[in-house]
């Protein structure tokens, strides 16, 4: 074979690739003097691995698809987000120009100032990182300008299975924006535990909560939350999906969706975990001749406690009443029924009530330090500071929650933050609830006899009149 | 193997992996002292734990050398409490580690906090004689290997051998470190006839909360240690080592695409794990965020566009036992 010859079979091309031992010895060597190894001869993987990615490298110049459609999505609300977005076609509802003409105007809502609260958070170790946090503050933005609103700060970042829940406090809106949300939940009603108990217009339902699962995207607001929610609630131990909708597939059942599931959870972790410091917040004085109202407002006269009082567990306190087991703040009890109605009912139901009454619950604005204790033993608040150098000024104070991790509180130049920012799943020992008892089968129906069935004649009511006799069935009642 | 803390904390800063800003300045510099002075080969930071106290331990872990082909992973483990000093944390005993993952309950963030464990008396072989019953069960399988001379001389040896028949028969992942380590092991057997007293069918074994805090990174490696598959390649000596022409993956939302580093490497894809225990998340434009649900807390992030992956630990180092209720 002369040399040409075997340069020609050198050169020839492979037909997968249409690659040729020529080429790749001249790539490898070109690779070699370009990278300049110094240990060039261990490095001949070098050959199988320029086989590898050659090709891929050229994929990856390659996009000839442009964006996907799931980064369409993603690149609307980013634009969204910073307030650039193309304005969308002219929509059919009425709506859309009337919300516009309103984010000209000059937004008067309250707004947390999360740019400044972050950096107290990651001073401690908390919050979502630098870049995140100033997405949040558009969204907070973004929200603010929604009609109706006029008060909002980030209440956290919930974690899910399959996608996140930013969520977002607001003053309380009015009934007909979630009218739409409950009427999709109620189509699924069946099989679910019937409300007993009516839901809250104050303490659990003092806020409302707004949810995106990606910043920039519309806002979504959750529905009150009702008693019975709280309680399935407490009974359960799931994570969260990532879709609002999703049915909360558990045991025992649930009285809604995974949004409910979310506002649930919500309720029970701004109960426990939202603080405040003492003496920010007073207990509203009640008018005379009324009860507390269980309102809080801002004390005027409150000054910054020293640090030496803030890393202490008595100078902080729950700014959220605390929920009673029956799933409310305030405890309902049901009107005792009129005296004509059954009497045995009448009777069945008050001692009920009396059980429930000596539930003794904290006060409205109490101390941290009464909150018990985990199970094993531990305080349920851990403190912490922004340094390990103990006489360094302006330190960061930071209360984080063991009984549910991710709840944060630190202490800004001004006062106090809160944050949650975890899975909603409480440290707490889980019992997985037993099944219901085996139903009682029903007797005597299918009981065996060699007797042929009954001709149908007038003796035939007789038998089952004594059949039911001898069940002792509940209908004997109704036949009196 | 070294990841970039800067990039990690930015693409994880989302999932609440934050470090305090004090600790992370100190970072900068600390690592690489740490990496200098241990003679390691790579360092990375692996998490932050928090404790009851709020004196949190940050943790490193340190690599010379790893081939899971034949088991051998020399990775060595740091903590630290303010971010600037690193101090070793010793390799427990098997038995410590038993006693370990039964602890409950969140770390103190006191080093030298003690938890007291209770055990059945007779861990594994009960055909010892009864006089045997307080030893612990490293110094029991050496009392099987060889007739029950029980001399200073033979302890180095015997540690060995036990070290080797460990490694046969357990089919567990031994995460060796080096001699010290062992001496050290040692030393605790003959300390813990002291420690453990037998009562009533168990025994109270007390285990420092280093010692729960080395098992507890030795668990996480184990059953997360999650790696892009094709970014290690093996070299002539079966070791494993950085792919420099790493060509990225080719289909990062599937589990298929990424391994569990500390068991068997290639042949241990994360599909095969429980079903339903990671939560992916994929984030258009940049990449996919995995989350470990056995131990919450447990974050990997793995970007397209640099090929570049890492992950991290936050949590309060407890393994969510709860899983099957909850998937």
């Amino acid at each position: 074979m002369g040399v040409e010859d075997a340069i020609a079979f050198l050169q020839k091309k492979s037909t997968t690739n249409g690659d040729s031992v020529f080429s790749h010895l001249s790539d490898v060597i070109q690779h070699i003097l370009q990278t300049k190894a110094e240990n060039a001869v261990d490095l001949l993987e070098t050959s199988l691995l320029l086989k590898q990615t050659r090709l891929l490298l050229e994929e990856g110049t390659l996009n000839l698809e442009g964006r996907t459609a799931e980064e369409e999505k993603f690149a609307q609300t980013f634009l969204e987000l910073f307030d650039v977005a193309a304005k969308p076609p002219p929509d059919p509802d009425a709506e859309e120009g009337a919300q516009e003409e309103i984010t000209d105007e000059e937004n008067n809502a309250e707004v947390a100032d999360f740019l400044v609260e972050s950096a107290y958070f990651e001073a401690v170790g908390a919050g979502l990182g630098r870049t995140e946090n100033y997405d949040i503050v558009l969204a907070l933005k973004q929200l603010s300008s929604k009609p109706g609103i006029s008060k909002v700060r980030f209440f956290g970042k919930f974690f899910g299975l399959h996608g996140n829940y930013y969520v977002f406090e607001t003053n309380k809106q009015q009934e007909d924006a979630q009218t739409e949300a409950e009427e999709e939940t109620k189509r699924t009603e069946f099989g679910r535990p019937v409300e007993s108990i009516p839901p809250e217009t104050n303490g659990t339902n003092a806020y409302t909560y707004w949810v995106c699962s990606r910043l920039g995207e519309p806002f979504i607001a959750l529905p009150d939350i009702t008693p019975i929610q709280i309680q399935t609630a407490r009974s359960l131990r799931r994570f969260l999906t990532g879709n609002l909708n999703e049915e909360v597939s558990a045991y025992p059942p649930f009285a809604g969706v995974e949004k409910n599931y979310l506002r649930a959870q919500i309720a029970r972790i701004s109960a426990t975990t939202i603080l405040a410091i003492k003496g920010y917040f007073m207990a509203e004085e009640p008018e005379e001749g009324e009860e507390a109202s269980g309102n809080i407002e801002r004390n005027e006269e409150w000054t910054m406690p020293s640090f030496d009082e803030l890393e202490k567990l008595e100078s902080w306190v729950h700014q959220n009443p605390h929920i009673k087991k029956q799933g409310r703040c305030s405890l309902y009890v049901p009107e005792p029924e009129p005296e004509d109605e059954n009497e045995e009912e009448a009777e069945e139901e008050t001692p009920k009530a009396e059980e429930e009454e000596p539930e003794e619950s904290p006060e409205i604005l109490s101390s941290v330090e009464s909150d018990a204790d985990l199970s094993t033993g531990l305080r349920s608040w851990s403190i912490s500071f922004s340094s390990s150098i103990r006489n360094l000024k302006h330190q960061v104070v930071c209360l984080r929650s063991l009984l549910w991790p991710g709840a944060y509180t630190v202490t800004t130049k001004e006062g106090f933050s809160n944050v949650y920012i975890g899975w909603g799943v409480k440290n707490a020992p889980f019992q997985p609830p037993l099944p219901p008892e085996v139903q009682r089968e029903f007797e005597g129906a299918l009981s065996e006899s060699l007797e042929l069935p009954p001709i149908p004649e007038p003796e035939v009511p007789e038998q089952t009149e004594s059949e039911r006799e001898q069940d002792e069935e509940p209908e004997e009642d109704e036949e009196e | 193997m070294e990841g970039n803390v800067a990039l990690m904390m930015e693409i994880l800063g989302p999932s609440g992996i934050v470090i305090p800003t004090e600790q992370r300045a100190a970072l900068r510099r600390s690592l690489a002292v740490k990496k200098r002075d241990a003679r390691l080969r790579a360092i990375t930071l692996w998490g932050r734990l928090l404790t009851s106290t709020g004196r949190d331990y940050l943790l490193a872990r340190g690599c010379n050398g790893i081939s899971p082909s034949t088991k051998h992973f020399d990775t060595h483990y740091y903590y630290s409490q303010d971010g600037v000093v690193w101090m070793d944390l010793q390799a427990p005993s098997e038995e410590i580690r038993q006693a370990s993952r039964s602890i409950r309950g969140c770390f103190t963030g006191e080093p030298s906090h003690i938890f007291s464990v209770e055990l059945p008396a007779v861990p594994y072989s009960q055909n010892l004689e009864a006089g045997e019953s307080e030893r612990t069960d490293s110094v029991e399988k050496r009392a099987e290997g060889e007739s029950q001379n029980q001399g200073e001389a033979e302890s180095q040896e015997g540690a060995e051998r036990t070290e080797v028949k460990a490694e046969e028969a357990d089919p567990e992942i031994e995460i060796r470190q080096d001699d010290e380590e062992d001496m050290n092991e040692d030393a605790e057997d003959g300390g813990d006839n002291d420690k453990s007293k037998v009562r009533s069918g168990f025994r109270t074994v007390d285990v420092r909360e280093l010692e729960r805090l080395a098992t507890f990174m030795h668990e996480v490696d184990h059953d997360c240690g999650v790696v892009p598959k094709g970014f290690l390649i093996y070299n002539s000596k079966k070791e494993l080592v950085s792919n420099v022409n790493f060509p990225g993956i080719k289909f990062p939302t599937f589990l298929d695409s990424y391994v569990h580093l500390f068991q068997s490497y290639e042949e241990s894809p994360l599909s095969d794990d429980v079903k339903g225990s990671w939560s992916l998340e994929e984030v258009p434009f940049e990449g996919v965020i995995l989350r470990s649900l056995w131990w919450p807390g447990y974050v990997f992030y793995y970007t397209e566009n640099s090929k570049d992956f890492g992950s991290f630990y936050l949590g309060m180092g407890e393994k969510n036992m709860d899983l099957p209720f909850m998937i």
